[in-house]
């Protein structure tokens, strides 16, 4: 178990349970990837498309943030959390 | 008998009344930094919506001496709630023609160039080639997707904003080596479902009111950095401002670095950059060329090869600044541009300037037409006397 902070961004917290934006959770996961498979099935409660397609990775144009950095330069979906992380799903926008 | 431009006194009393505020903000750089700006700067806008609007009229505000507006749209009813240069009696007019009235009511000095076309891949590179800085104010993921990549082709910074609901976002990308593009961080277009817009879902006026503005002091500061004057840097490079209207929340995250290797684009300038440079010699890139080769074309251009002070001080209206010095490496962009065919050269008593006129002939095409201004500033002063208008500075 790992308690981590979520935060939807960019409109995602459309498809979370109760609308929020902000969550904190403790989840059985160990890296980000088994997070985002699990955030799928335990956070997302509807059009689950339009935050994972497959398994352990968010769909193009989601931007995932640990502790605020670009979780590319963190490992992406390999990396370990640590308690009290958080973690941020952004999505891009493109209107104007 | 030769006929010049008048000489402008600087800062000129138009200027001091126009400008005097944001000249005497600590770091902005003062008239020199103004006359720069009104000179040299070139902004495109792709996108006259909820964040062309205010970033298009701050920018002219501020004095930015070209703008280019890029829309293929009309006006709508639905767009005056947050596209706010527009008034009511704009609605069908094309954006482009009613933006850049709205302009040039409030700054007459700035010169305003309409592209009434989409963007697509095959115009976007020559529309944006002129400009320093690109602004997408785009409405729809594949615009976003083509001016980025364009903006990578060219080597142009990108301020990139957009906005919906209550969410705004904020980036500069493609600056410097390291600053990634917009492809290298979301390197594949989300499906169409999960594209939302502000005409399927909304938006309130002041996000983009808010995004926009920002979108414009971004680019002010990128366009001075490139110019070397003033003391602000950009400062959102590799970095993601997220706005939150409804908690009223800004911040910042750190993007990726360029991704030189996996991004589509990067990858492919970048190789086809190695593979230029490891030719001999001739490899070297053409030079892009500043100025608008759309611009109506055809006064000569005057360039005066004093100091930078000493042109502060006073110098021909619309004349170009390059200090002798620098002539070598900075003069060959503006002669290899096919607006100026003609140039004029000119220093503080025509002797410098004939050495100038020499070396600009070794340097330029053969089209172009140079010659020099005989006794110089001091000769065209005594001539005339001092303008009195232009000679009393308002404070
Ligand atoms: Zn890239």
């Amino acid at each position: 178990m790992v308690q981590v902070k979520l935060e939807f961004g960019g409109g995602l917290d459309a498809i979370v349970a109760d609308r929020t934006k902000r969550l904190q959770v403790d989840a059985p996961v160990r890296t980000l990837g088994e997070l985002i498979t699990w955030v799928r099935r335990n956070c997302i409660r509807e059009k689950h498309d339009m935050f994972a397609v497959s398994e352990a990775t968010v769909r193009p144009g989601v931007l995932v943030l640990v502790n605020e950095v670009d979780w590319e330069l963190e490992g992406t979906t390999r990396y370990e959390l640590q308690p009290g992380d958080h973690v941020a799903f952004i999505s891009t926008l493109h209107g104007g | 008998m030769t006929e010049h431009p008048p000489v402008l006194f600087c800062p000129d009393r138009e200027s001091v009344e126009r400008y005097s505020r944001q000249m005497l903000v600590q770091g902005f750089g003062g008239p020199r930094a103004q006359q720069v700006l009104q000179q040299q700067v070139r902004v495109l806008i792709v996108g006259c919506g909820g964040l062309g609007c205010p970033a298009a009229l701050y920018l002219a505000g501020a004095g930015v001496g070209c703008i280019g507006l890029a829309d293929a749209d009309r006006v709508q009813r639905s767009n005056l709630h947050r596209q706010v240069a527009f008034t009511d009696a704009d609605v069908s007019a094309a954006k482009v023609t009613a933006l850049r009235a709205a302009l040039q009511a409030r700054n007459p000095r700035v010169h305003i160039t309409e592209h009434d076309v989409m963007v697509s891949a095959d115009s976007a590179r020559d529309i944006l080639r002129p400009y320093d800085v690109v602004l997408d104010c785009t409405d729809n993921a594949a615009a976003r997707y083509t001016v980025n990549d364009a903006c990578v082709w060219e080597r142009k910074p990108l301020v990139s904003a957009a906005a919906v609901g209550l969410d705004g976002q904020l980036a500069v990308y493609n600056h410097g080596r390291d600053g990634p593009c917009y492809r290298c961080v979301f390197p594949v277009c989300p499906p169409p479902e999960c594209q939302g817009s502000c005409d399927a879902d909304g938006v309130l006026g002041m996000v983009p009111g808010v995004l926009g503005v920002l979108q414009a002091l971004e680019a002010l500061k990128l366009v001075m950095e490139m110019r070397g004057v003033g003391k602000w840097r950009c400062s959102l490079t590799g970095r993601l401002l997220l706005f939150d209207g409804r908690h009223l929340e800004f911040r910042t995250v750190q993007l990726r670095p360029r991704q030189r290797h996996s991004c589509a684009v990067c990858r492919q300038v970048y190789d086809e950059e190695e593979a230029t440079r490891a030719l001999p010699l001739n490899g070297a890139r053409p030079t892009t060329a500043p100025a608008a080769a759309e611009l109506p074309a055809a006064d000569p251009l005057y360039l005066d090869v004093r100091p930078p002070e000493q042109f502060a001080m006073m110098h021909l209206r619309g004349a170009l600044n390059i200090p002798f010095d620098e002539l070598p490496h900075r003069a060959p962009q503006y002669l290899s541009c096919r607006r100026h065919r003609h140039i004029r050269v000119v220093c503080r008593r025509g002797i410098q300037s004939q050495k100038a006129v020499a070396l600009l002939r070794q340097l330029a095409p053969n089209a172009v037409h140079i010659e020099n201004v005989p006794g110089g500033m001091e000769a065209l002063v005594s001539k005339r006397g001092v303008d009195e208008e232009h000679g009393k500075h308002a404070r």
